[in-house]
């Protein structure tokens, strides 16, 4: 794994020098920070992308800074009515991935933005005048929760953790991804 | 409250060996006040994930706080836009 940061915040309002950036390769191991975080209460923030401009958005200066720029699944369902998005992926990925296949989503309308921030903040995109906002896309986030579970959120299962990252209430779970409808 | 004890178990309970405990202690000697368990937090971090935890000691790390700070010292532009 390269130990580079590739990303960081867009905004230097939004840059914090955090004591350690944690970069996960998997589910497991975000829950596994999350339990050491709870324990010790320590602060934490998570940086998608890091598009968002104002300060502590995407980073802490106390605390750990979770980074999941190597979540980069990408998939299709085989109906291709549904992607799956990692939220390390940056806008234009998505957006490359589905080209071929004649698709797209309601993602960011900069190409550099993450989907992790974007779908669990509202996300505005060039299509939110006919299609909704981008969270309004989201047919599921899976979703690591403070007790250190990892829950998947729909409209029918666990669904105060699927309308609360759409109401920009992201501290109730943090995203490992979503999986969005294909417009 | 978190006490020694609760530490050592909780940091045995995630797979730390007998090294990294032995780190955790020391650290929690030498160490006082709120930020004890903030280190401790990283330290635990570090040693679980060691290729995953950048510290601000670390090369990727300062490469990006070197572009903060070296953005932050520039002055402003001002862009004038016209016809």
């Amino acid at each position: 794994m390269p130990l580079i940061l590739r990303n960081r915040n867009r905004s230097q309002r939004a840059q914090l020098p955090p004591q350690a950036i944690f970069v996960p390769n998997s589910a497991q191991d975000i829950a596994k920070s999350i339990k050491i975080i709870n324990f010790f209460s320590v602060p934490f923030a998570v940086r998608s992308g890091g598009h968002t401009p104002f300060p502590g958005s995407a980073s802490t200066s106390n605390g750990i800074l979770i980074s999941p720029q190597n979540l980069t699944t990408l998939a299709l369902s085989e109906s291709k009515d549904l992607v799956s998005v990692g939220p390390g992926n940056r806008s234009i990925k998505v957006y490359e991935f589905l080209e071929p296949h004649n698709l797209t989503v309601v993602g960011g309308r900069v190409p550099s933005v993450s989907v992790g921030g974007l779908t669990t903040g509202s996300g505005n995109s060039y299509f939110s005048a006919g299609h909704g906002m981008a969270c309004d896309n989201v047919a599921s986030f899976e979703v690591v929760t403070a007790n250190e579970s990892i829950a998947t959120a729909s409209a029918t299962e666990n669904k105060d953790l699927f309308w609360g990252p759409r109401a920009e209430a992201i501290t109730l779970g943090l995203s490992l991804g979503s999986t969005c409808l294909p417009s | 409250m978190i006490t020694p004890s609760d530490v050592t178990a909780f940091a045995s309970d995630l797979g730390v060996p007998a090294a990294g405990l032995q780190k955790i202690s020391e650290l929690r000697a030498t160490s006082g006040g709120m930020g004890v368990w903030r280190g401790i937090a990283v330290l635990i971090l570090t040693l679980l994930f060691p290729n995953k935890t950048l510290l601000p000691d670390m090369a990727g790390y300062n490469a990006s706080m070197s572009i903060n700070w070296s953005a932050r010292s520039l002055p402003v532009p001002i862009v004038h836009l016209s016809k």
